[in-house]
């Protein structure tokens, strides 16, 4: 229960943390999108119904706090999220390498569909944004995701005690 | 009909799919109002990014100001030269100006602007997502509203694209989406001026026999309402003719720089009346 009651204001906490102290810590050049990791964090460990939930509502408050059309922050992270869950149940990563390699490509997932849906739904071609905003932004998150894997994983009520490793037959 | 237990998660992840889906479709069918949801966003964002920006900015000052100091004399030798330049020009302008006061004297022509100008803090800056945008303090208590135009002394910096009760969003002219009516200040050639999503924008439209230089002044047309004309909207920086096609590849550096704004107006038109 204490999940339900919290996800919203941690989420939006987190988003927030994310946009004004990391962005001002970066002078606004790049974007450290820790929320990122939380949704692969999500897919890979926790229960998969609270990461429908949690996923989604993330994604939502992204597009809020980056000024992106409703739905496409919580779309593209859903699709990462559903990725990384089917890959979950096929490995149980703990390596910090598979970590940051993982990172790299959802990364690199996310900023190519976004940019697709910015065209498809504004038609305004900025596929060069990918090279110049998400690639610097990209390593410099994928650097940082085992230790914020670390940290989410220490967040008791985000798990409440499970794992996703213990279910699996 | 029960979902058997193999698929019950991926049903959950396709339902989670599925709703963003729906929202991203309403979202991209329904109106420019803010939702509340983003709204509350936007109101918790701002005072938080206010709060961050100001040390922020005192450090960046500190380093610019005391401490970066390379090349200042150079500038300052240049800046001089320009001074001297400037003072002649503005002495010309004078005399232009009282002669354009006498000549509207005689006309009879009161000038009067139907735009009233609201002062507003920037809060935040964000350059690095996919939409160039800036937060300012002022929202929709203060009478902001979607669609109206920003500005700031050195020239057009935007428009409003999202208002919450106090903070507002403003989608920079250097934004791939952003449009906007120009016209080139001594030719006064017409064609539309396009954020490129880098600190650069394009004035597209304009056909190959027109003859734009560099340096050239862009200001705002006034056509399509938006933004009053004669607002400064920046500096063309080089006009390519040989690019195909029938019109000129013509760079544009925005008046104003973004990175050091600290404060903006934002156009309001008097007495709620709407465009």
């Amino acid at each position: 229960m204490i999940f339900y009651l919290m996800i919203p204001w941690f989420l939006l906490l987190l988003v927030v943390f994310q946009h004004t102290v990391l962005g001002a810590v970066f002078f606004h050049s790049i974007a450290v999108e820790i929320s990122l990791v939380l949704v692969i964090y999500a897919g890979l460990r926790m229960e998969v119904v609270r990461g429908s939930i949690l996923v989604p509502l993330l994604g939502l408050m992204m597009d809020c706090i980056t000024g992106a059309g409703s739905g496409s922050y919580a779309l593209v992270y859903v699709t990462v999220f559903l990725l990384v869950y089917m890959l979950s149940l096929h490995i149980y990563a703990e390596s910090t390498l598979f970590l940051i390699v993982l990172t790299l490509c959802c990364g690199l997932l996310e900023g190519l569909l976004l940019l697709l849906l910015h065209r498809l739904l504004n038609g305004t071609n900025v596929f060069f944004d990918l090279v110049r905003f998400f690639l610097p932004q990209l390593l410099l998150v994928s650097m940082f995701s085992p230790f914020l894997f670390k940290m989410f994983h220490g967040i008791g009520w985000l798990r409440d005690g499970y794992v996703r490793s213990i279910e699996r037959p | 009909m029960p979902i058997p237990k193999k698929y019950r998660a991926f049903t959950v992840i396709l339902i989670a799919a599925a709703v963003s889906s729906l929202i991203l479709l309403i979202g991209a069918r329904s109106s420019s109002d803010t939702g509340l949801l983003r709204k509350f966003v936007l109101d918790v964002a701002g005072p938080i990014e206010q709060i961050v920006r100001a040390p922020m900015d005192k450090i960046v000052e500190i380093w610019s100001r005391y401490l970066f100091l390379v090349g200042m004399e150079t500038e300052n030798r240049r800046l001089k030269k320009e001074n001297d330049r400037l003072q002649n020009q503005l002495l010309q302008y004078r005399e232009g100006y009282l002669e354009g006061l006498r000549l509207q004297k005689l006309l009879a022509l009161k000038e009067q602007s139907e735009y009233q100008a609201l002062p507003a803090r920037i809060i935040g800056i964000d350059q690095k997502s996919l939409l160039k945008t800036i937060l300012i303090n002022k929202g929709s208590a203060h009478g902001v509203r979607n669609g109206l135009p920003v500005i700031n002394d050195q020239g057009v910096v935007g428009r409003i694209i999202e208002t919450s009760w106090h903070v507002s969003r403003v989608l920079l002219i250097t934004d791939g989406n952003s449009n906007v009516d120009a016209l080139v200040h001594g030719s006064r050639v017409q064609g539309i001026l396009q954020g490129t999503g880098a600190k650069r924008c394009v004035l597209k439209y304009i056909v190959k026999t027109e003859d734009i230089r560099d340096g050239d002044l862009v200001v705002s047309s006034g056509m399509t309402e938006v933004f009053p004309k004669g607002l400064l909207l920046g500096t063309v920086l080089r006009a390519d003719k040989k690019d195909p096609g029938l019109f000129q590849r013509i760079e544009v550096v925005p008046a104003v720089d973004f990175t050091r704004m600290e404060e903006a107006l934002v156009l309001l038109l008097p007495g709620g009346k709407k465009r």
